[in-house]
């Protein structure tokens, strides 16, 4: 009989688990509100460079952006699918299901960085070291400092997210998730989820309003 | 133990998104001006919503932690809407506006 | 029946969580909320001296009015790093971390935080953040001012980028902390516990722990820009680029201002406990302070643009601010009043925290008045970047925080410890702790009312008398701080050992044994009586406290 997963200062496992899914909940919000901050930097400069960054929007490119957001939201599925997998007792499954969410996770990395090579070669680089020609507009300086420590600071949680999910996929061989009692997938598949809703925020402001 | 949840409902769930998804990426080709901003951020909060409430569980989770979500959003809210209040309301030009006018001699 | 078989009956012949193992790894590696507890205070009170030190070398440069120590140069950091090491290493985690950690989970019956080794971990990300800091210390300090205000901080020549990297980080411990202690509240309330059968110290630490939540990672983002920007001269504040200085100012404050809350709540999480036991009373109304707190954590992050009246913000925003910054001044009131009316008609016991009450009460009525005076725009713009605003918020930070956490100190000593310390010390501690304050800061509200500004190393002859006055105060000050503690530490040692209840308070902490065994109790307490209800007789009140 594998020991309990119950802590000893918790009273039953459903309390852990509810204090382990509150918990999971307030860091998220923590995040949100993180990268909120930026969002609403974006909207602020937005007001009074609206056409600048309309024209640097351009410079983005749309299908790489747009193919990524669908590769995350299925991400996202394929992680909450695995969690209905491991609730009825197919690990098996679940482990394929966390394993092409990795995969889907990598390909957006590499679609990710083509973009930012693309960049580069044009003299897109963020702040004072923007060198871009062909907009040289105040505007599209800002727009793309914001540009790329939003995406910056998404792929440093995005890869964060592959360590939770490679973290995950062991304990889910060791069986360490079981049916009965299963949080810490339920709080990896979270986090993961949370990389795609910051990505899908991140989408229309850098892509879409151009 | 808590209710399972089907298979169907998260089918369900990324379908809506990705309509919506393809909805935002297809109004971008639209030339809409202030209604289109509006229209773009009404289906990212769709979207958003929907991957929150399906994948990420929050419709089985205590209602006591859409109170923990609802006042982060609420405040984010607040914190975007004096910080563009300031901005817009500025002098032209979003310069900053003049001092308040006290230029009396000091006793 | 007395308390100290209440306590053995709660907690029966067990080692306290002191000896129960020994050692600096056990300290080092403890999941014991207590310990975790005990870790914080101990690093936070080293950060007050620190700071407290910088602090009274900026207060001998103001001695004479021309440069004698210090140039502008060396004036400048040394006030920045005052203001960054009491800000963030003392003011902010000192009591929720340190108090917070140790008794409320005793006081809601639990046997630890939720997440314990989180706990842990939130005391080695304090630390490394400190490290970071001292790194800039080391590397000539910073001069930009603790609000790191842009384009200068992103400009200046000075150690900003491990200064910003460490607040940055130590913010991370403050949300662990805020969280755990979120989750704690709402998951491990013993059985029976109701959110109204709380004590009042947890509805405090709660609210703060709200708005360490949902503050703090605004900073976060704020500061990061900083850093990012003098790492990478990504400039998105930078004018030059297009950039708009005064944004960084509303992300900074967003955060600060409500950071002023996390300091002041739980020091009035401190003063329900001191006040209902040094009085011997139910609160006059118990909903009033409870309901309070929360009014406090939800008006504070309404009013972050009164710092910038005067910065160039738009006139509708900055007046939208001022009337909204009124608001937390509301339930500020209705706790002091409701504190008072506790007082009334109470059984007075004169004894070392209700002193520190004392002088709380005064001094924080004086600094809450103040404050609403700043607020208020066209009062602000004659005051903003005087010695006004500096000896307003001191009246809070010092005169309220530091009170209440010298009076914390002093009242769960012989809890945490077992140990009582000496009341007449105690007393001579708190009376100088009170004069010093007032001769440190009161001077410095006609300073500033007289047009000295802020954070300047020399000043106009004719304010030299009230800032001779502003340091012996100081040194006065400085004194009675460190003569408490050392009272308090050689306590420690020599102290008379403390029965489970020296003060005879009905508060929960107090039914368990004194220093309280790992798990704080056997079993599962069971608190049929409420923890400031003073109506029942001894007897019946200890009865009514059990264990299953």
């Amino acid at each position: 009989m594998r020991a309990s997963p119950l802590a000893e200062h918790f009273a039953d496992l459903r309390t852990q688990r509810h204090a382990l899914q509150f918990g999971m909940w307030l860091f998220l919000v923590t995040e949100v509100l993180m990268f909120g901050a930026l969002f609403v930097l974006w909207a602020t400069y937005y007001q009074n460079h609206a056409v600048d960054f309309r024209a640097a929007a351009q410079h983005n490119s749309l299908w790489r952006g747009s193919l990524n957001t669908y590769i995350l939201v299925t991400s996202s599925f394929t992680a909450g699918i695995a969690v209905w997998a491991v609730q009825h007792d197919r690990s098996k499954l679940a482990m394929k299901l966390l394993g092409a969410t990795f995969a889907l996770g990598v390909i957006f990395l590499v679609i990710k960085a083509t973009e930012y090579a693309g960049h580069f070669e044009h003299g897109i680089f963020p702040g004072r070291h923007y060198r871009f020609e062909e907009l040289m507009t105040q505007g599209a300086v800002l727009f793309f400092s914001i540009y790329f420590v939003l995406t910056g600071l998404h792929v440093v949680h995005l890869l964060i997210g592959l360590g939770v999910l490679l973290w995950m996929m062991r304990n889910l061989r060791r069986r360490r998730f079981t049916a009965e009692y299963h949080a810490g997938l339920e709080l990896g598949t979270m986090y993961w989820s949370l990389v795609d809703i910051i990505w899908l925020v991140i989408w229309p402001l850098l892509y879409l309003v151009r | 133990m808590e209710r399972k949840i089907s298979a169907l409902h998260y089918l369900i769930g990324y379908a809506a998104i990705v309509v919506l998804v393809s909805l935002n990426l297809g109004l971008s080709f639209l030339d809409l001006g202030a209604t289109g901003l509006f229209l773009t951020g009404l289906l990212s909060a769709a979207s958003v919503i929907v991957v929150v409430l399906v994948f990420m569980h929050l419709l089985e989770h205590a209602p006591t932690v859409l109170l923990v979500v609802v006042s982060g959003v609420f405040f984010l809210a607040l914190l975007a809407s004096l910080m563009i209040l300031d901005v817009v309301a500025r002098a032209p030009e979003g310069q900053p506006s003049p001092p308040p006018d006290t230029m009396q001699e000091r006793g | 029946m007395n308390h100290d078989e209440t306590a053995e009956r709660m907690a029966p012949d067990e080692l306290d969580y002191l000896r129960v193992e020994r050692g600096l790894w056990s300290w080092l590696t403890t999941t014991d909320h207590k310990r975790v507890g005990i870790l914080f205070l101990i690093s936070t009170t080293i950060a007050l001296f620190l700071g407290g030190m910088y602090a009274m070398l900026l207060r001998a440069e103001l001695v004479q009015p021309a440069r004698d120590l210090f140039d502008a140069a060396q004036y400048n950091r040394i006030f920045t790093l005052h203001g960054v090491i009491m800000v963030f290493l003392f003011m902010i985690p000192a009591i929720p971390s340190g108090f917070g950690n140790f008794l409320l989970p005793i006081m809601i019956g639990a046997k630890d935080v939720a997440f314990p080794r989180l706990n842990l971990a939130s005391w080695y990300i304090y630390l490394f953040g400190a490290v970071w800091i001292f790194v800039s210390l080391f590397g000539g300090g910073i001069d930009t001012g603790w609000t790191f205000y842009t384009p200068y901080s992103t400009t200046s020549p000075s150690a900003v980028l491990p200064a910003t990297i460490g607040v940055f980080i130590v913010g991370f411990a403050s949300i662990t902390t805020g969280l755990n202690l979120i989750v704690t509240v709402h998951t491990m309330r013993t059985k029976g516990m109701r959110w109204h059968d709380m004590p009042l110290f947890v509805w405090s630490i709660y609210a703060t722990s709200v708005i360490q939540i949902l503050a703090t990672p605004v900073l976060a983002m704020a500061i990061l820009l900083v850093a990012v920007d003098k790492a990478l001269t990504i400039g998105i504040f930078d004018p030059a680029v297009g950039g708009d200085p005064v944004l960084f100012q509303h992300l900074f404050w967003f955060y600060s201002h409500p950071a002023v809350y996390i300091m002041i709540l739980p020091a009035m999480a401190v003063i329900s406990e001191i006040v209902c036991t040094f009085s011997r009373k139910n609160p006059a109304s118990y909903r009033a302070i409870a309901y309070s707190s929360i009014g406090i954590a939800f008006t504070g992050f309404l009013a972050w643009g009164h710092h910038m009246f005067v910065a160039g913000i738009a006139t509708i925003d900055a007046a939208i601010f001022g009337v909204l910054s009124m608001f937390v001044a509301l339930f500020s009131a209705i706790k002091v009043f409701t504190w008072v009316a506790t007082l009334y008609r109470g059984s007075i016991r004169f004894d070392t925290p209700l002193f520190y009450f004392f002088g709380f009460l005064f001094l924080f009525v004086f600094g809450g008045m103040t404050g609403v005076a700043v607020a208020t725009q066209s009062l602000d713009v004659h005051w903003h970047d005087t010695y006004f605003v500096v000896a307003h918020f001191h009246f809070i930070m010092v005169g309220g925080t530091i009170s209440a956490f010298l009076g914390a100190l002093h009242y769960w000593l012989p809890k945490m410890f077992g140990r009582m310390y000496n009341e007449k010390a105690g007393f001579f501690g708190a009376t100088a702790v009170f004069i010093g304050f007032f001769l440190t800061f009161f001077p410095q509200f006609l300073l500033g009312n007289a047009g000295m500004p802020r954070r300047y190393y020399s000043y106009p002859e004719q304010y030299q008398p009230l800032n001779m006055l502003s340091t012996g105060g100081a040194w006065l000050l400085g004194i009675a701080i460190l003569f408490s503690v050392v009272n308090l530490l050689v306590a420690l040692k020599w102290g008379r050992k403390a029965s489970a209840n020296p003060w005879n308070s009905r508060g929960y902490e107090w039914t368990t044994r004194s220093p309280p065994p790992k798990h704080n109790f056997v079993g599962t307490p069971v608190f049929n009586r409420g923890c400031y209800e003073y109506a029942l007789n001894e007897d019946e009140a200890d009865a009514r406290v059990t264990t299953r």
